[in-house]
């Protein structure tokens, strides 16, 4: 009786801390914001964080690399991934390999390393743009990159 | 007497278990980031704060409201450009361009990049070269009388070197 009384005295302190600290643990369950970039790769990788299903027409980005003497467009994988604390990560992953430079230019002429043209580039963006077509706010526009840039450069 | 004793120990284990629980435990030490967030020049009803983070083997991307004052414009762009430059170049080499992406309405966006730019810039092995991140933020007004996007850019916005 008196050793039961005294388990009690012992357990019952520890339980309630316990009890406390379970519930101040889980009240501050929220997702973090602090968790660093080097932290999720490594828990992506390790399993800690949960692969969840990524939208249909979310799957891929498509990009525009240039490759020495004209674009290439390669693609990207989109993730998303849910950690035991809640938070949830967009993820940029398998990129495509980036394909040997071509012996020919698109003019049929040798490749020969050079910077691309803001012609190239225009014609580059508006294609990537357009694969990729992004949503838009309520009576907004498409989005022009060039006219923003022009009017970026103009008030520089 | 020894009841007591106990109920302090109990107590004192307690304590410190609940320490261990809660207090958060110092960070683990991690290679160099490179950061810049925030824009170079803003334009009046500007509300977008935006943020690139460099590491080696990852890079981040995010955007978010701030000092708002166009109170109706939740939608928000940003998007990257990303350059390799040689020791001793002033100018970046293009590597590659990556599409706008949109908040969809959200207050905030981001998103982990869990490769290396370089595998999109890889001229060649056993080169020196520092990989920057230019970035572009713009928010959405829509309120009548000058409706459009609003926004800015920095550049570099950060950069590592890819040393072999």
């Amino acid at each position: 009786m008196i050793k039961s009384i005294a388990h009690r005295r012992v357990l019952l302190p520890i339980l309630l801390l316990l009890t406390v600290a379970v519930v101040a643990a889980s009240a501050d369950a929220e997702p973090k914001t602090d968790r660093d970039g080097q932290t999720v790769v490594a828990d992506i990788r390790s399993g800690k964080a949960q692969k969840v299903p990524t939208a249909k027409n979310r799957e891929v980005t498509y990009a525009g690399v240039w490759r020495g003497c004209k674009f290439v467009t390669l693609k990207y994988h989109n993730g998303t991934y849910k950690f035991p604390d809640g938070e949830v990560v967009e993820v940029s992953e398998n990129p495509d390999p980036l394909p040997p430079k071509d012996k020919l230019d698109k003019d049929g002429k040798d490749c020969v390393d050079r910077e691309p043209t803001e012609a190239e580039i225009n014609a580059m963006r508006a294609e990537i743009n357009a694969r990729n077509a992004p949503a838009r706010p309520p009576g907004a526009p498409p989005f022009d990159l060039d006219a923003e840039r022009a009017k970026e450069r103009r008030a520089s | 007497m020894g009841n007591r004793k106990r109920w302090v120990r109990a107590l004192i284990a307690s304590v410190m278990l609940l320490w261990a629980m809660l207090v958060p435990q110092p960070a683990t030490a991690h290679a160099p980031e490179y950061t810049k967030s925030g824009i170079m020049y803003g334009e009046p009803g500007f509300c977008v704060h935006g943020a690139v983070t460099q590491g080696h083997s990852w890079h981040s991307i995010g955007t978010q409201m701030s000092n708002c004052q166009n109170v109706v414009s939740t939608w928000h762009a940003q998007y990257q450009e990303y350059y390799k430059v040689r020791p001793g170049d002033y100018y970046g080499r293009y590597c590659f361009y990556e599409p706008e992406r949109q908040s969809n309405n959200q207050q905030s966006f981001s998103k982990l990049y869990t490769w290396d730019i370089w595998y999109w810039c890889n001229d060649g092995g056993g080169v020196n070269v520092m990989l920057t991140v230019d970035s572009w933020q713009w928010s959405w007004d829509g309120r009548a009388g000058n409706p459009g996007w609003k926004g800015n850019a920095w550049r570099p916005a950060t950069s590592h070197c890819h040393c072999p």
